[in-house]
C-alpha cells in the first residue's frame, strides 16, 4: 500500500540521504575489518612503517600461508571446529529438552522448576567452584570441562516462548491419533520450530567458536587449545609492553609473530565463522522476534 | 513439506548422535594415547631404574606458556633419560597466568611443580597461606647442583620467610642490556653536530633537530619515547633509574632524591618545547614503531628482541637512514646509568598436597647437573651445536633451532650459567647477535634498583599499587606541566603518607643490615 502513495522530493530526499548515512555506517564499521585484511597481506616493514590503512602494501601472501600452514594453527582449528560440533549438538539436545516440559502448563511444580533455572542465569557460583567441581569430576584438561554445563537458561527461555505459542490443539489431536510424549515433541513442535533451532543453533555455534576463557581455565596443555585461544595467545605475545618483556621467559620473546602473521591468524581464525552466517541469517531474523516479544 | 521435515529431524538426530558419540570416542583416544605414552614412559623409567635402588614417582608439571607440546618435543626424552624422572608438562595461559595459578592452587591439581609467575608477592601470598611447601632444608640437602647454577644463595635469601625458603626461583639476574639508544646519525651530520655525550648536549641536538628539520618530515618529532616516565635515555643521568636509590650510603625513594626535580624540570622542558613526542604516556609500541619507520624521530630507544624488524625496516622504509647506538648520557652531576630489571622471572612451587618435594628437589638437582644441563638446554655437541675456532659455542643449523627453540625444561638460571650458556640461543638470528653485543658496551652503567632482592616486607607489598598509581599520575603531570614542579612537596607528602614512608623505613633497615 504505501508503495502506491506517491512520495514528494523531499521524502525522496530524505530516502537518499539517509541510505547515504547508512551506507557510511555499513562502510565505518567495515573499516577495521579491511585495516586487518590489508595488515595480512603486507610487508612488515611497511606496517611498522605505519604505511598500510586500507591498502596492502608491499603485497605478500607467505604470512597466510605461514599460518594456515602451521601445525599449531591446524590443530587449534581442528579442535574448535570439534568443539563447535561436539558442543552445538549437545547443548541443543539438552535445551530442547528442558524447554520443551517447561512449556507445558499441565507440569506440577513448572514455576519451581522455572524459577530454579533462572535463578543460576542470575547467580553463579563463581569461578574456583566452577574448577573444583570439574577437577574433583576428573574433567580438567578434557573438554568436556568446557562443553558440559551445556545448556544456556537464556536460550533455553526463548525455546520455552517458542514452543508456548504452538496451539495445544495439535499435541491433541497428536496425542488422539496415539503418539506419545516423545513423538510429539520431535515430530510434530521440533519441525515447526526450525527458525528458533536454526537461531540458538547460531548463538550456540558462535558462543563456542568465540569461547576462550573456558579453555584457558579448565585446559592445560596448550597443545590442546582452541583456535580462539591460540589467537589470544599469539597476540598477547606480540604485544608485550617493555615492562612485561622483562620479566618474559627469553626464548618466547624471540619468537614473537611479526604484525602480519597477527593480522593473519586474526583472519584465518574469523572467515569460518562468518561463512556460516549468510546460510543462517533468514532464520535467525525470524527466530529473534517471534521467540522474544511473546513472554 | 513432509518428508523435508522428516529429513531434517533425522538428519539433526543422527548429527547429534554421531557428534556425541565421537565426543566419547575421541576423549578415549586421548586417554589411551596418555596412557599410552606413559606405558612407553614407565618402560624408560624401569629401564633407568634398574641403575636406581628406588621407584621413581612421575612429577606433574605446570610451567610457563609454551607454543609448543613440550611431552613431544625433542628435548623432553633429554629431560626424562637424563634425571631419571618421568615428567608430564601442563602449561599455564600466555595472558593473566596468575588467575590460574590461583584456581589450581586450590585444588593442588595433582601438580608436583607449579610455576608462579612474579611479581614475588604472588609467591608470598601463597608461602604466608601454607598453599605452599617449605623447602628449605631439602635444597640445601639435595640441591647442591641447583645452587651452584643459581649463583649461590643469591637469589634464594631474598624469597625467604623466618629463615624458611619455599620455592625454586627463577631468576632474572640482569645480566645484560636487552636495549639501546640510537640517533639518526645522517640527521646529525647534516646539521654538523657531533653525538651528544650529556643531557644538555641532547638538549642542543634536539632543538637543532626541531628548528632545522634534516629529515624533512612534517611532523619532525625530535625524541620519541613508549610511556615510560622514567625512560632510560634519560633517568639514569639524574639519578633516578630505579625506585630506590642510594644517596650518601642510604637507601631512600628515588621521590625523595634531591636531583628528582631537576629531572622533571628537564623533562617539562623537553616536553613544552615539544622536544619530546607529546603523546607519549598514550604511546604503544606500535605507534612509537610507527614514528620511529616513517622517518619523524630522530632519537629514539629500542629493544634488543625487535633489532631484525628494526633493521629490515630501516633498509626498506628508510635505505639512506643512518642509525648509531649513542649510549646513556651524562648528567649535570655526571651521573650515568641505565636500570635494569633484577629479580625473579617467577618461582617453581611444591604445593601443600604433592607428596613428591623431596623427589622435585632431587629432580631440579639432577636438571642442572652441568653435562646434563647443556644437553637439555643447548643440545648435544656436534649435533646441535660445536665448537668455533675461538672455543665458542656456536649453534648448528637447523637442529639447534629446530630442537632447541624452547628453554622452559629448566627452572631458571643465574648471572654465570646465563652467559655461558644462553648467549648460544641469540645466535639464531645475525642482527640480534650483533646489536646485543654492540649494547653490551654499555653493560658496566647498569643499575639496579637494590629492593628488587629485599625480602618482601609487607609495607612494601600492600603499598606498592596505590603508590605506583599515584606517581604515575602526578609524575606524567609534572612533565607534561599541569602541575607546577613548585608544588612537588605536596605530591611527596602525598606520597609518603600513603604509605612510602613505612616501606622506605622497612627498605632503608634492611639495607644497612644487609650491604
Amino acid at each position: 500500500m504505501a508503495a502506491k502513495i506517491k512520495s514528494t522530493w523531499h521524502d525522496q530526499l530524505f530516502i537518499a540521504l539517509n541510505s547515504l548515512f547508512m551506507l557510511f555506517l555499513v562502510a565505518i564499521t567495515l573499516l577495521p575489518f579491511l585495516h586487518v585484511i590489508a595488515k595480512a597481506f603486507s610487508g612488515d616493514t611497511a606496517i611498522m612503517a605505519g604505511k598500510v590503512l586500507f591498502w596492502p602494501l608491499k603485497p605478500q601472501i607467505n604470512a597466510l600461508r605461514f599460518v594456515v600452514s602451521s601445525n599449531s594453527f591446524s590443530k587449534a582449528f581442528g579442535f574448535s571446529i570439534y568443539l563447535v560440533f561436539a558442543g552445538t549438538a549437545i547443548s541443543m539436545l539438552l535445551t530442547l529438552i528442558t524447554s520443551y516440559p517447561l512449556s507445558k502448563t499441565r507440569i506440577k511444580g513448572r514455576k519451581f522448576l522455572l524459577l530454579y533455572f533462572v535463578f543460576t542465569m542470575l547467580f553463579s557460583g563463581g569461578l574456583v567452584p566452577s574448577y573444583l567441581l570439574r577437577y574433583e569430576l576428573g574433567l580438567i584438561d578434557t573438554y568436556w570441562a568446557v562443553i558440559l554445563p551445556g545448556l544456556a537458561v537464556f536460550n533455553m527461555l526463548i525455546f520455552k516462548n517458542f514452543f508456548e505459542q504452538i496451539p495445544d490443539s495439535l499435541e491433541e489431536s497428536a496425542s488422539i491419533d496415539g503418539a506419545g510424549n516423545l513423538t510429539i515433541m520431535m515430530r510434530i513442535y521440533l519441525p515447526l520450530s526450525m527458525p528458533a533451532v536454526a537461531t540458538l543453533t547460531l548463538f550456540y555455534a558462535v558462543g563456542y567458536w568465540n569461547n576462550y576463557f573456558g579453555p584457558m581455565i579448565y585446559l592445560t596443555n596448550s597443545a590442546k587449545y582452541p583456535l580462539q585461544l591460540y589467537l589470544r595467545s599469539v597476540i598477547h605475545l606480540a604485544s608485550l609492553s617493555d615492562v612485561e618483556k622483562s620479566t618474559t621467559d627469553i626464548d618466547l620473546l624471540m619468537n614473537v609473530a611479526t604484525e602480519s602473521v597477527v593480522a593473519s591468524t586474526v583472519i584465518a581464525s574469523t572467515l569460518p565463522i562468518l561463512i556460516l552466517y549468510p546460510f543462517l541469517q533468514k532464520y535467525f531474523v525470524k527466530g529473534m522476534i517471534i521467540g522474544s516479544v511473546k513472554g | 513439506m513432509k518428508i523435508e521435515m522428516k529429513k531434517a529431524l533425522s538428519l539433526i538426530m543422527i548429527l547429534t548422535l554421531i557428534v556425541v558419540s565421537a565426543a566419547c570416542s575421541n576423549t578415549s583416544t586421548t586417554t589411551t594415547t596418555t596412557s599410552g605414552s606413559s606405558t612407553t614412559a614407565t618402560t624408560k623409567k624401569t629401564e633407568t631404574s634398574t641403575t636406581q635402588k628406588e621407584e621413581l614417582p612421575e612429577l606433574k608439571i605446570l610451567t610457563a606458556y609454551s607454543a609448543i607440546d613440550m611431552n613431544t618435543y625433542p628435548n623432553y626424552q633429554d629431560v626424562v633419560d637424563l634425571t631419571g624422572y618421568t615428567v608430564k608438562y601442563d602449561n599455564l595461559p600466555a595472558e593473566d597466568a596468575i588467575s590460574k595459578v590461583n584456581m589450581v592452587l586450590a585444588t593442588g591439581g595433582g601438580y608436583d611443580i607449579i610455576y608462579v609467575p612474579a611479581p614475588s608477592s604472588n609467591y608470598f601470598k601463597y608461602a604466608k597461606e601454607g598453599a605452599i611447601q617449605d623447602l628449605t632444608d631439602l635444597i640445601d640437602t639435595y640441591g647442591q647442583n641447583y645452587i651452584t647454577a643459581m649463583d649461590g644463595y643469591k637469589f634464594i635469601d631474598p624469597l625467604r620467610i623466618d629463615g624458611k625458603v619455599f620455592c625454586l626461583p627463577q631468576p632474572n639476574p640482569g645480566a645484560y642490556l636487552a636495549s639501546g639508544n640510537f640517533i639518526r646519525k645522517d640527521w646529525l651530520d647534516s646539521i654538523g653536530m657531533a653525538i651528544p655525550q650529556t643531557t644538555d648536549d641532547v638538549l642542543d641536538v634536539l632543538r637543532a633537530f626541531k628548528a632545522e628539520n634534516p629529515g624533512n618530515v612534517d611532523p619532525c618529532i625530535p625524541y620519541v619515547q613508549g610511556n615510560n616516565l622514567f625512560p632510560e635515555m634519560f633517568a639514569g643521568a639524574f639519578g633516578v633509574a630505579t625506585e630506590y636509590v642510594i644517596e650518601d650510603g642510604q637507601l631512600i625513594s628515588r621521590y625523595r632524591s634531591e636531583s628528582m626535580k631537576d629531572y622533571l624540570s628537564y623533562m617539562n622542558t623537553l616536553f613544552t618545547e615539544k622536544l619530546l613526542d607529546n603523546e607519549f604516556p598514550i604511546n604503544t609500541s606500535e605507534v612509537t614503531n610507527n614514528k620511529i619507520f616513517s622517518g619523524k624521530a630522530g632519537l629514539f630507544s629500542y629493544s634488543v628482541w625487535g633489532i631484525s624488524g628494526m633493521v629490515n625496516a630501516f633498509k626498506e622504509n628508510l635505505p639512506d637512514a643512518e642509525y648509531v647506538l649513542i649510549g646513556y648520557p651524562k648528567g649535570p652531576d655526571g651521573q650515568q646509568g641505565v636500570a635494569v630489571a633484577q629479580g625473579y622471572y617467577g618461582f617453581n612451587v611444591v604445593p601443600k598436597s604433592s607428596p613428591n618435594a623431596e623427589h622435585v628437589v632431587k629432580y631440579a638437582n639432577a636438571l642442572y647437573q652441568e653435562d646434563n644441563f647443556v644437553k637439555i638446554y643447548d643440545g648435544h655437541e656436534n649435533v646441535h651445536w660445536e665448537y668455533d675456532d675461538n672455543g665458542n659455542m656456536t649453534p648448528i643449523q637447523p637442529a639447534f633451532g629446530d630442537e632447541r627453540s624452547i628453554a622452559s625444561y629448566i627452572l631458571g638460571i643465574g648471572e654465570t650459567w646465563q652467559l655461558k650458556y644462553w648467549t648460544i640461543r641469540l645466535q639464531k638470528d645475525a642482527n640480534l647477535y650483533e646489536w646485543f653485543y654492540k649494547m653490551q658496551d654499555y653493560a658496566d652503567m647498569r643499575v639496579f634498583n637494590v629492593p628488587d632482592l629485599a625480602p618482601g616486607f609487607d609495607s612494601v607489598l600492600s603499598s606498592k599499587d596505590e603508590l605506583t598509581e599515584l606517581a604515575t599520575e602526578n609524575i606524567t603531570k609534572f612533565i607534561s606541566g599541569s602541575l607546577s614542579i613548585a608544588d612537588y612537596q605536596s605530591f611527596l607528602d602525598a606520597y609518603m603518607a600513603a604509605g612510602g614512608e613505612q616501606a622506605e623505613k622497612d627498605l632503608a633497615e634492611w639495607y644497612v643490615q644487609n650491604k
